[in-house]
Parts: structure tokens; sequence; C-alpha cells
């Protein structure tokens, strides 16, 4: 019994051992950097950082799509060597033994990139790892608001469209109303459009809501589009628009021309003691603009 | 109680390879565009798992083959012929997996790897990887089913 206590132990050292020497003391990867997107026509990094640990370096490899393209064997001369693949274009100067440059990337260099490295006879020790790349064409222009009028008052529905410009993949679109996220029920799509020869994209997102009291912040309703492309495109569009001036609501008219415009407020806050009257003020004069705007629609 | 320890870090051992094992195949799964052919064979019989080293181009040659069991980083199998004629290339098998069980057929079309007496534990993905003097490096690989 003592004799086989002892054999199980001595075969867990071994195994112990084993994992130490093929896990911890042995050619292995430390980092593969593959950027998850870049921008087309602008070049693009992928480093692949190893550990001989000892081990005599045979060869770097890199695939995209199962397909060599680079590699770097120390002992040929020269050292790297480019493979012809559709849509990879190397740039030798900058590409090492731990890192290829992609120069002016397409949409067809998206993909699949692997990174294979392997150490010297006789155990050709290897070790690989892959990533994923998108490529972006960036839209060139902003996204645009269409479809809204320059005054609304309370009870009047927005329609508004939101049209990214041409990208690939689409861009995301997001409405903002006063700096704050659309309610979801407010908005109405996306629809993606394939457009041209190179199948860019087109997203349209509509916003339509009916405007209550709460979406005027001192006379003005701000409705901002956001379009991002993961990481590497981020730009807004955003529309100014007034709340309207009660018209026939002749009592509550003349305290809306004394209700202070923006600036106007800021100017009262600037004079400083009498600042926080100033406010209240201008809140009681706030809740008289809406109510009378309130009085037109139902008139 | 020592022994116990023992049965219990062998099976805690297990479960963590068949752990590692399904997150092998998964990225297994998204290395694309290398071809892969299913070969089902006997237990007790010898296999052939193809490997194609023809050269495109005449004037270049084969340097180096290697098989690996996709579950192991090492190879287990190479023909290492940079330094000579290919046909007098160094070979080598690793003892804890084929050992002198296998052997390699170049002159076959496709070239072979023939494994004798072929057991359970033999079932796994296999890759071949053949280094050419220019061409890009050639890989395919062989799901291998031991019934």
């Amino acid at each position: 019994m003592r004799l086989l206590t002892f054999a199980m132990d001595w075969r867990i050292l071994i195994c112990i051992l084993n994992v130490l020497l093929q896990g911890g003391m042995s050619l292995h990867l430390v980092e593969l950097r593959i950027p998850s997107h870049a921008v087309r026509n602008q070049s693009a990094r992928l480093e692949c950082h190893f550990d001989l640990d000892g081990e005599t370096l045979y060869s770097v490899k890199w695939y995209k799509d199962g397909n060599e393209f680079y590699r770097f064997v120390p002992r040929n001369m020269p050292p790297a060597q480019v493979f012809p693949l559709p849509g990879v274009t190397v740039d030798m100067h900058n590409s090492t033994e731990s890192q290829v440059v992609l120069s002016s990337v397409q949409l067809s260099t998206s993909g699949t990139y692997r990174c294979e490295v392997s150490g010297e006879a006789p155990f050709f020790q290897t070790v690989t790892e892959h990533g994923h790349m998108i490529v972006v064409a960036l839209p060139e222009e902003e996204p645009r608001i269409a479809g809204g009028r320059n005054r609304y008052q309370v009870g009047d529905t927005v329609r508004v469209n939101c049209t990214s410009g041409r990208s690939k993949p689409a861009a995301q679109l997001n409405w903002f109303i006063n700096g704050e996220n659309a309610d979801q029920s407010f908005l109405k799509g996306p629809e993606t459009f394939v457009t041209g020869r190179e199948g860019l994209e087109t997203s349209v997102l509509g916003l339509e809501f009916v405007v209550k009291p709460k979406h005027f912040k001192q006379g003005d309703m701000k409705l901002k589009c956001l379009a991002t492309i993961a990481t590497v495109y981020w730009r807004s569009n955003e529309e100014s628009v007034e709340g309207e001036r009660p018209q026939r609501a002749s009592v509550l008219e003349s305290r809306g021309t004394v209700a202070p415009s923006g600036s106007r407020a800021d100017r009262v806050q600037a004079a400083g003691s009498s600042s926080i009257f100033a406010q209240g003020i201008t809140a009681c004069v706030f809740s008289g603009f809406f109510a009378a705007a309130v009085l037109v629609v139902f008139r | 109680m020592v022994l116990f320890r023992s049965r219990r870090f062998l099976v805690i051992s297990r479960i963590l390879f068949l752990v590692l094992d399904s997150l092998l195949e998964f990225a297994d799964s998204a290395a694309k565009d290398v071809p892969l052919i299913n070969m089902q064979v006997v237990a007790g019989d010898p296999v052939y798992l193809p490997c194609d080293i023809s050269t495109p181009d005449p004037h270049d040659q084969v340097l180096l083959v290697l098989w690996y069991r996709e579950d192991l980083g090492t190879p287990i199998y190479s023909v290492d012929g940079r330094d000579r004629d290919f046909g007098l290339a160094e070979r080598w098998s690793d003892e804890n997996v084929f050992a002198n069980r296998a052997y390699f057929m170049p002159e076959k079309q496709p070239a072979e790897l023939g494994v004798d007496h072929i057991r359970e534990s033999d079932q796994a993905v296999y890759r071949c990887r053949v280094d050419f003097k220019v061409a890009q490096t050639r890989n395919s690989k062989v799901n291998l089913t031991v019934i």
C-alpha cells in the first residue's frame, strides 16, 4: 500500500514537471495584437510577441485566411519574404520577426490573421494564435438631419431622419434629445441601404415623438444625431430648435416677451446677488410660456 | 490520505484537459481556409494520412514537413530536408505519440504518413505543414476518427 502511494506521488511529480517544462519553460506567445478595426487607406500594424525561452527561432509565419503572406526565417538571406495576396501589401521596412505592417489597407484586407512561431530542430516547437481585423471605409460626409422645422410647440410631433454618410460597415446611429439618449420608442429603424459599386452602406434612423414641456431646455430643444463605427469613427450633427412663441394668449404673451432668452439669463446670472431671484423668475416665466403654448394648441 | 488526494488531482487534471480540448476545438473552427478531410479507421488497422508535398514550381523544393496533433504544441513527426536532399531527409517521430509506428512515404501521390496499429488514443485532428524553399507554406488537416 505504501509502495503504491509512493508510485502515485512519483507520477504526479512527473506530471507537474511536464506542465512546468511545457507551459512555463518553453517557446510561448506573449501577445498577439491584431487591431479589430483598421481604417481604409491607412496602415495597420499586426504584432506577434513571443518568448523563445532558450529555443532558437526557425520561423515566424503570418497567414491571412489560411494563406501565408509573410515569413521570417533567420537562417535565410534575406530573412523576410513576402507572398502576394489580394488586398495585402506588406511594408517590408517596418516588418520584423515580431510584427508586420500592412500599408494602405483595403476592404479586401479584412480577414483572419494568424501568427505561427516555430523553434529549430529537433523539436520544431510551434505556437500559433489568430485574430480578426475589419477594414472600415469611413463616411466622407457627416450624418445629416432632415425633416425638422425651425420651431416646435408642445403637442407638435417631431419627425426627423438622420442619414449617415456612405461607409462600410454601416454607421451605427443614435439620437439624443438635449444631450440625453432618446427613448427607444421614439426611434424608427434603422434601415440600411447598400449603394454603389463598392457596396458602401448608408443607414437611416428616424426620430418621432410628441413634444412635451420637458423637451425644452431654456426655450430650446437640441436634437443630436451621432454616427459611430466601432472605435474608429465618431461624428455627430446637432440641430437646435426653438419653442414657438405664443401669438394670441395676450396675458401670457406679455410675460413671454419678458422671458429672457438664453443669453439674457446668462447676463442676469452674471449679476451675482440677484441670480437666485432671477432664476426663480425665469422658471416662473417659462412655465407661463409653456402654458401659453398649450393654450394655443387647444384653441 | 495521500492516495485520495492523488486521485482527486488526477480527476481535476482530467476535467481540465476536457475543458482545454473543447477550447481548442473552438479555436480550430475559427481557422478557416485550411483544407480538412475526415478519415475513419478501425482500431488495430494501419492508416495513411495524406499530405500534398508537390511543388507548384519545378525549380522549387520541399524543405521540411511537420505533422502536428492539434492538441499538442510540438510536432509529432518531422521530415527535415533543409540541409540535404529531401530523399535523405532526417525523420523524427515523437516517442509518446506514434513512435516507430509511423513512416513517411514521400513518393506516394499525394505523400502519406503511414501509421500502424492505430489506437483509440490516436483519434485527433492532425495538421500537416509543408515548408517550401520558394512557395507559400501549405497546411492541410485530417480529422481522424477511430472506430
